[in-house]
């Protein structure tokens, strides 16, 4: 009988299978698993690499102790890097559960690809991974410490978490950024990590910006956090929250009733493009803001009149701001709006004929930034 | 044919969807968006329409011998010789596209979820998996392939999430590739949604008038096409064009970097049920071919005899590419140009011979089930 | 009795079943009552429990076996009847309760070993059977393995006449057919066939009818004897048979054109054909709100899904690709895995096991002690094991949601069925992860695809698909609206109600 050969032999590849088995077997406790990581240049031009190594306890109910450790180490490309720090420590080192890739500032003047090249290629990596520049050395930002937060990555991790949900860093991951880092038409920022104080001791990791980024390589411009979030309602990238103070009067007394605060409701930021004939391209950037005062010291918005007069001196401020960012932008060239983007889809020919990265800095950009106040809070 | 193979029509609709829907699916967006660029979504709409042309010749060839396979059709028009040797024709074309699809299979496991596991061990249990289902008769595959049509669903619930961060502005500007590129691209987007081809071998199966079962092709194929568009239009508009020529399975590449609540990788899962619409693939070929190998043999009645052999044969030549990537594409363009011939230029060659000669099948069988 | 014989002239080439075919042939009835007498103990090989009788002087004799009769109505039927007589002349014809005349010794037999009592009368060559089989039944009391919250709470006895009685209570139908067969060759065993003559597909009665004639086995002691005999894939994992104690169960099943088999001295009855579903619905479901019927259903669905594939997707998940883990999760997960010493199929096996052995221990024992076992086995080994660093204290939650999971099945054969299937699930994730699992849900779809049972698709209503009878699977829609049988029985009439609910309309 072959066909029943036939089916002995099917049997034995089976059995093979079993016998042969588990090739791909990454156990998870054996995983040394990396939650946050830096990159670094070194003053020779080596890559180093720095990761945070989380270790649990396991204690009688549930986790127990926690403690982190940073270790660095060089290469010539960032896998090395990474082959090298797995030689320092047991266990193999695992990079897809990594939450923050943090660059030093020393490798984002060159390009960023080709440290993030290992990253995309991975089939393991996370690519929800969250991306962030350091001020100095990324080195200096994971090896600083918190009190409550022993781990270095749930630290970084929830800080650019919540910057995203108060408007003043865009939403976007490590994918995100390859997306758009290969687009002609737009370019990314990534959040500035600083240490804040010159003082090590009383330092603490914070966000300082927003680092524009033109092409694969970092300006060394920054947006301020106020900046960031005014830039976010421009580009119709609300988080959940948007909440600016603004400076409306010069004159009262104390200082406190100069100011007010308001949170953003509704954002609505068009993006009128005009080309003419010859090619030249004015763009008019409107954003009408409905907003709502969530702080007011002063506390006289009883009528209508205060209202528009509010609504006036806010539009106005902003609009001011907003003429600031795009400066601040083109200067740097860092199509940060994807002008481009808009001029590749709806004027195609027009595209064709520019060299857009000598193009941008000298677009008109116009804004205008139109505020609403609607709502007052639960007193008037 | 037995009673045991009868199928309704709401199963030929399954089963055209699952052998439709393969391993095409995955660099679908990749292989337009070579050629047509952001207007590849145009070029799927345009190789459906094709594909709707293909289906029609095939079902007006088969309706003029509505109790014969494919095989008998041939021999009837061709004579004994020459049906015989395009019989072979398509025995080596059904084996060898069921063979390019396991090695296809075989290596995007490899790339992404099993690199260290060999590939023949992927192709062997998609190869038993295949002769188990393929040793029953025609009703168990379509039951089989109605069951698992439900995680159609899933691929495109998946599929959507891809909408909140999709930026259809990479979409424009539309029509900018030009006809001739969005027709080089429908080439390539035909190859993703073949395997309508079965209707060829199981059309006396299916049960019920004939314009019925051309009405359940054209709406699975009409359905399929406007799936694999809708995956088309929301990879374009996720990705950067630039970044979408570095990205060969884009429609994975973009789940993985969603991240929900209760999962983190909505690739692993979308991968665990792109297989199984492989395996369907996979197994349809297979079936084709054991039917026509036991057709030659005139043991029609006993095709699953011969699905173990056949099984072992496709397996061996699966593994022919071996882990050589360019290999392993090349096998799959000469599947696709053999479809080509094989589903549409034969087919149509037929129908023509058919009406010249007026041949066509007594009418004996007046839908007798 | 002619249907036996045919039966039995199948195989006359059995010469093993000598004695018992001796009874087959006529044996004539001597006048002589001790010839009788001693040609029966001679054939029962002279039991002890033979009663004889010599009345009348000696022109009658009663024969009965004490253990099978009832002494009480031997003597209300025969021995109190005949005294009232003349010596001299014995008229049967008179007697209040008139006994069976045969002629045949043999016949007389069969009979006697039924708890009837003989009665011979000097001088003639016939005899007389009396009906006085003693009846020792339990109480028709609820299943303790298929109780219901509401509804009908009798259950089936292990006097086939009794169940039959309960199903005939219940369908005062002259529809409902019933055949008796004789299985087993020497326990000679009463087999009850049950179904609606105008709704089972007369293929399904035919085949049975066929199967239950093959069976050539010497005795048949349960339903499950005559369900491993008759099903179609014996080596399947799947029951092709559903079992049941439930009379009102029974019902239901009939009325959609299945087939009841019951066997003398089981409660159990064997309804066929059956799809997978079968098995995961419950009177329950009918006698609640449809609502919470089908909240129970979507329940007891989840379970199936949850038993087969949690522990095996658990081990692809810590063995292969813990980047599915959400992050949150991650540190919990590994602090506690970190230490235990095991891999993880290995830690998912020896729990697998353990509970198994937990189950099998205390399912035997009475109460007390089996509770006792689910303490000691439960609580303390778990909790032990955990501090021991053997199991890590996740696989403990998966492992025992699984086997709660695998339990909530109303069935204990597909109860059985799901425990057995977390073993190929768990391995081939260990194998190939996610990959694994894939390739063993499409192999388990396949197979279930593939089965039949009967003739009727096993998987239906799912594949073949039909979209109509969706209503009574993952959800049970309200009865008025079930106007239409499941047709995977071919029923041979699909409709089971017109507009119940016509007097909304006027």
């Amino acid at each position: 009988m072959i066909t029943k050969r036939l089916g002995q032999l099917i049997l034995l590849l089976g059995c093979l299978i079993f016998t042969a088995g588990c090739w791909d077997q990454r156990l998870f406790k054996e995983a040394q698993l990396v939650l946050s990581g830096g990159t670094d240049l070194t003053d020779s031009g080596k890559i180093s690499m720095t990761v945070s190594l989380p270790y649990v306890r396991k204690s009688e109910q549930g986790m127990g102790e926690e403690s982190v450790q940073i270790i660095s180490a060089h290469g010539n490309t960032p896998r090395e890097a990474r082959m090298n720090i797995d030689k320092k420590i047991p266990g193999n080192l695992d990079a897809s559960k990594m939450k923050v890739v943090v660059l030093g500032k020393k490798v984002t003047e060159q390009k960023i690809y080709p440290v993030l090249d290992v990253f995309y290629r991975n089939p393991k990596s996370n690519l929800s991974a969250l991306l962030a520049v350091a001020e100095g050395p990324a080195k200096a930002i994971l090896s600083k410490d918190s009190a409550d937060t022993p781990k270095v990555s749930d630290y970084l991790r929830n800080l650019l978490k919540s910057a995203e949900t108060s408007s003043i860093i865009p939403t976007q991951n490590i994918q995100d950024v390859f997306s758009v880092m290969f687009d002609p038409g737009k370019d990314f920022m990534l959040p500035l990590l600083s240490l804040g104080n010159v003082d090590i001791e009383n330092s603490i990791n914070n966000i300082k910006g927003l680092a524009i980024f033109s092409g694969e390589q970092y300006t060394g411009e920054y947006l301020t956090p106020e900046q960031g979030v005014l830039f976010q309602l421009m580009d119709n990238n609300k988080g959940r929250r948007a909440r600016l103070t603004k400076k409306i009067s010069e004159n009262r007394d104390p200082e406190i009733l100069n100011y007010i605060t308001i949170d953003v409701n509704t954002v609505n930021s068009r993006m009128d493009l005009k080309v003419s004939d010859n090619n030249e391209i004015t763009v008019d950037l409107t954003t009408d803001l409905t907003v709502k005062a969530i702080e007011y010291p002063k506390d006289q918005l009883t009528n209508r009149k205060e209202f528009n007069k509010l609504n006036e001196s806010l539009s106005k401020s902003f609009t001011q701001e907003a003429d600031k960012i795009i400066q601040k932008l083109q200067e740097a060239n860092s199509d940060a709006l994807g002008i481009g983007r808009k001029i590749i889809a709806f004027h195609h020919d027009t595209w064709e004929a520019l060299e857009w990265e000598e193009t941008y800095p000298e677009i008109t950009i116009n804004t205008k930034v139109n505020v609403e106040l609607v709502q007052r809070g639960i007193i008037h | 044919m037995s009673s045991g193979n009868n199928i309704t029509q709401q199963q030929l609709f399954f089963l055209v969807i699952q052998a439709q829907i393969g391993v095409g699916i995955l660099s679908l967006a990749f292989n337009v968006f070579d050629t047509a660029r952001q207007d590849g979504w145009i070029s799927m709409l345009v190789a459906g329409l094709a594909i709707q042309v293909a289906i029609v010749v095939i079902w007006m060839l088969c309706r003029r011998f509505p109790s014969s396979m494919l095989f008998d059709i041939l021999s009837r028009l061709l004579g004994k010789w020459i049906g015989n040797i395009v019989n072979s024709g398509y025995l080596i074309y059904f084996t060898f596209t069921a063979a390019a699809v396991l090695a296809v299979n075989a290596q995007v496991i490899k790339n992404w979820i099993l690199p260290a596991t060999p590939s023949w061990v992927i192709s062997f249990l998609m190869t038993f998996t295949g002769i188990y289902v393929c040793t029953g008769n025609l009703r168990v595959l379509a039951r089989f392939f109605t069951v698992v049509s439900v995680l159609l669903v899933v691929l495109f619930l998946v599929t959507t999430y891809g909408l909140r961060e999709a930026n259809f502005i990479h979409l424009f500007p539309i029509g900018e590739a030009g006809g001739m590129k969005i027709l080089s691209g429908a080439k390539e987007a035909i190859l993703a949604i073949l395997g309508f081809d079965l209707l060829l071998v199981i059309y006396p199966f299916v049960q019920g008038k004939s314009s019925g079962i051309l009405k359940k092709v054209s709406l699975a194929n009409l359905l399929v096409t406007l799936f694999y568009t809708y995956t088309i239009v929301i990879t374009l508009a996720y990705f950067s064009p630039n970044e979408l020529k570095l990205v060969p399975e884009p429609i994975i590449y973009m789940l993985k970097t969603f991240e929900f609540p209760v999962f983190a990788r909505v690739d692993l899962v979308f991968l665990s049920i792109w297989l199984v619409s492989v395996a369907t693939s996979f197994m349809i070929y297979l079936f084709m071919a054991s039917k026509g190998i036991a057709y030659m043999f005139h043991r029609s009645e006993k095709h699953y005899k011969f699905v173990p052999w056949l099984g072992g044969m496709v397996f061996i030549v699966s593994l022919i590419p071996g882990n050589d990537e360019l290999k392993v594409s090349a096998m799959s363009t000469y599947a696709s140009n053999l479809s080509f011939i094989f589903t549409m230029g034969i087919p149509a060659f037929l129908l023509i011979i058919s009406y010249l000669f007026r041949k066509k099948e007594n009418e004996v069988k007046a839908d007798d089930n | 009795m002619k249907l036996l014989k045919k039966f039995l002239g199948k195989k006359e080439d059995n010469n093993y079943m000598k004695d018992y075919r001796n009874l087959e042939d006529t044996k004539q009835i001597s006048s002589k009552l001790d010839d009788n007498l001693s040609y029966i103990q001679q054939k029962l090989n002279h039991p002890s429990d033979l009663q004889k009788m010599y009345l009348k002087d000696g022109k009658a004799l009663l024969v009965y076996l004490e253990t099978l009769s009832d002494q009480d109505k031997v003597n209300e039927k025969v021995i109190l009847p005949l005294s009232k007589m003349d010596n001299n002349q014995i008229q049967i014809k008179n007697m209040e309760s008139t006994g069976k005349q045969h002629t045949d010794l043999h016949e007389g037999i069969k009979q006697l070993l039924k708890g009837h009592a003989l009665l011979f009368i000097k001088g003639t060559p016939e005899l007389y059977t009396f009906n006085a089989t003693a009846i020792h039944n339990r109480s028709v009391d609820e299943p303790a393995n298929e109780k219901v919250v509401r509804g009908s709470h009798e259950g089936f006895v292990e006097n086939i006449i009794i169940n039959i009685n309960l199903i005939r209570k219940r369908i005062e139908s002259t529809d409902l057919a019933v055949r008796y067969y004789k299985v087993g060759e020497r326990s000679n065993t009463n087999v009850g066939v049950l179904f609606m003559q105008s709704l089972a597909d007369p293929e399904v009665v035919k085949k049975l009818d066929e199967r239950l004639k093959w069976i050539t086995s010497d005795t048949i002691i349960s339903p499950g004897y005559v369900e491993e005999f008759i099903e179609d894939t014996p080596s399947s994992p799947f029951p092709q048979m559903l079992n049941t104690e439930r009379p009102d169960g029974v019902m239901s099943d009939l009325m959609e054109g299945r087939v009841a088999v019951m066997v003398e001295g089981s409660p159990t009855a064997l309804i066929l054909p059956v799809t997978l579903m079968a098995f995961y619905q419950t009177p329950d479901d009918y006698n609640g709100r449809w609502i919470a019927g089908s909240y129970l259903r979507m329940i007891r669905l989840l379970s199936f899904f949850l038993a087969v594939t949690l522990p095996a997707f658990y081990t692809a998940i810590i063995a292969f690709h813990f980047e599915f883990i959400p992050n949150d999760l991650v540190l919990p997960i590994k602090a506690s895995i970190d230490d235990i010493a095991y891999p993880p199929i290995l830690e998912a096996l020896v729990m697998v096991i353990t509970i198994e052995l937990i189950r099998e221990a205390g399912v035997r024992l009475p109460t007390p002690v089996g509770q006792t076992i689910g303490i000691v086995g439960g609580l303390i080994i778990g909790d032990a094991v955990v501090r021991a660093g053997l199991i890590s204290n996740v696989m403990i939650v998966i492992i025992a949601t699984t086997a709660i999971a695998s339990f909530v099945v109303p069935s204990n054969e597909m109860s059985t069925t799901v425990r057995i299937l977390i073993y190929p699930m768990i391995l081939s994730a260990a194998l190939l992860g996610f990959v694994g699992i894939t390739f063993a849900s499409m192999i388990i779809l396949i197979h279930l695809c593939k089965l039949e049972s009967f003739g009727t698709p096993y998987f239906s209503p799912w594949a073949p698909l039909k979209w109509n009878e969706l209503k009574d699977t993952f959800i049970r829609v309200p009865v008025w609206k079930m106007n239409q049988r499941p047709s995977d029985t071919q029923v041979e009439e699909l409709n089971r109600q017109r507009e119940s609910r016509g007097w909304k309309k006027t």
